[in-house]
């Protein structure tokens, strides 16, 4: 990663790494909770705590809940990628979204705390009845929990090994895609798009690639039919042709011989 | 909810889809590509309209219920009928659906 520019043109490569569709039922054990913090007993079901239990009992909960995290320094302070985070429900989310900070305070990569984006509710109402009653309904709803990370200063390989971390210990129900922003410099800029647009073309060559293909064989295939037909109707007009030319010579001789005959008489 | 006849006539539609999808965009490629010389262009849409008899076409596919094959008032999202939706929604089938209030 040489050559680093902080402006925004240089910054023309995009990509997604990893995209997991949150509506998707996964089902992938949660790994990630630390088992030994598990073995705690349950805290005191009384009602009425004295203060020293109280205590014990915000302990033990900080205690099942991640530490907490001095942020690191960022020394260049550029944006590499960011992670977005989505789940229907908060709390796979936001154990997720700890998980991956945790993961990225100890590979030493800097990141930002995670940002809340707004949560998307998406209504349906359908009558109850199997058949017609418009007049009684239900409503459901769906809600998608959103969070993104930002993450700087970090070095290609590091982020790609950070994802590809996230994705095996992924947890179920939480979706993930990543943003990873290259940098190049500004001269190899023409190259680089090249390169990319070559990488796309080559994507995109699924089905058209084989249309083309077909349509190519169609194309041959229909103009010699074409071909063949046009040649066969100027054959028939040739042959016309001469069958009306030696008529006419015919007639033509025809005429000289009466021209003949009353030059003689 | 239909009869059985016009489930089965969608599965072949979508089957003959599958099939003649491809041959079809390559005649509709030629057909319109006004690069091509008219008697070629001319041939491939005669060739297009016989082919399969007409059937493959992306548009005569219907989206229907995947649990009762209804095929009115489907929710696209999801692939079901209203009714589907609901009593798979109550029992929690799918995933972060559930009642709303407000």
């Amino acid at each position: 990663m040489s050559g680093f520019i902080a402006s925004s043109i240089a910054s023309s490569s995009r990509r997604r790494i990893a995209s997991v569709r949150p509506s998707g039922v996964i089902s992938k054990g949660i790994s990630t909770t630390p088992s030994a913090h598990l073995d705690l007993a349950p805290a005191g079901t009384n009602s009425v705590e004295p203060p020293a239990a109280a205590a014990l009992t915000q302990s033990r909960v900080q205690l099942l809940s991640f530490p907490k995290l001095t942020p690191l320094p960022r020394p260049h302070g550029i944006h590499v990628a960011s992670l977005h985070l989505a789940a229907h429900h908060p709390y796979p989310l936001d154990l997720y979204t700890s998980f991956s900070l945790h993961a990225a305070h100890s590979l030493g990569i800097p990141t930002s705390n995670p940002a809340s984006l707004p949560t998307v509710t998406s209504l349906y109402t359908v009558p109850k009845s199997p058949f017609v009653h418009k007049k009684s309904q239900e409503n459901f709803e769906r809600r998608n929990h959103r969070r993104v990370i930002k993450v700087w200063d970090a070095d290609r390989g590091a982020i790609d090994l950070w994802l590809r971390y996230l994705r095996r210990n992924g947890v179920g129900g939480v979706g993930m895609r990543a943003e990873v922003f290259e940098w190049v410099e500004v001269g190899e800029v023409g190259k680089e798009l090249g390169a990319l647009g070559e990488k796309m073309q080559k994507a995109a060559e699924g089905m058209g690639r084989e249309v083309e293909e077909k349509a190519e064989q169609l194309k041959k295939e229909f103009s010699e039919k074409a071909e063949e037909q046009s040649g066969e109707k100027e054959t028939e007009e040739q042959s016309g042709g001469e069958k009306e030319a030696e008529v006419k010579q015919e007639e033509r001789e025809n005429v000289k011989k009466v021209e003949e005959t009353v030059d003689g008489a | 909810m239909g009869s059985k006849s016009s489930f089965i006539r969608d599965m072949r539609k979508r089957l003959s889809l599958n099939e003649m999808e491809t041959t079809r965009r390559a005649h509709l490629f030629v057909a319109r590509n006004t690069t091509l010389p008219a008697n070629v262009r001319h041939r491939a849409q005669l060739a297009l309209n016989n082919l399969n008899g007409g059937e493959g076409r992306r548009g005569a596919v219907k989206a229907r219920c995947v649990e009762t094959g209804r095929g009115r008032g489907i929710m696209s999202q999801f692939g079901l009928c209203r009714f589907q939706f609901r009593l798979k929604a109550l029992s929690g089938e799918i995933p972060g659906v559930h009642k709303s209030t407000w």
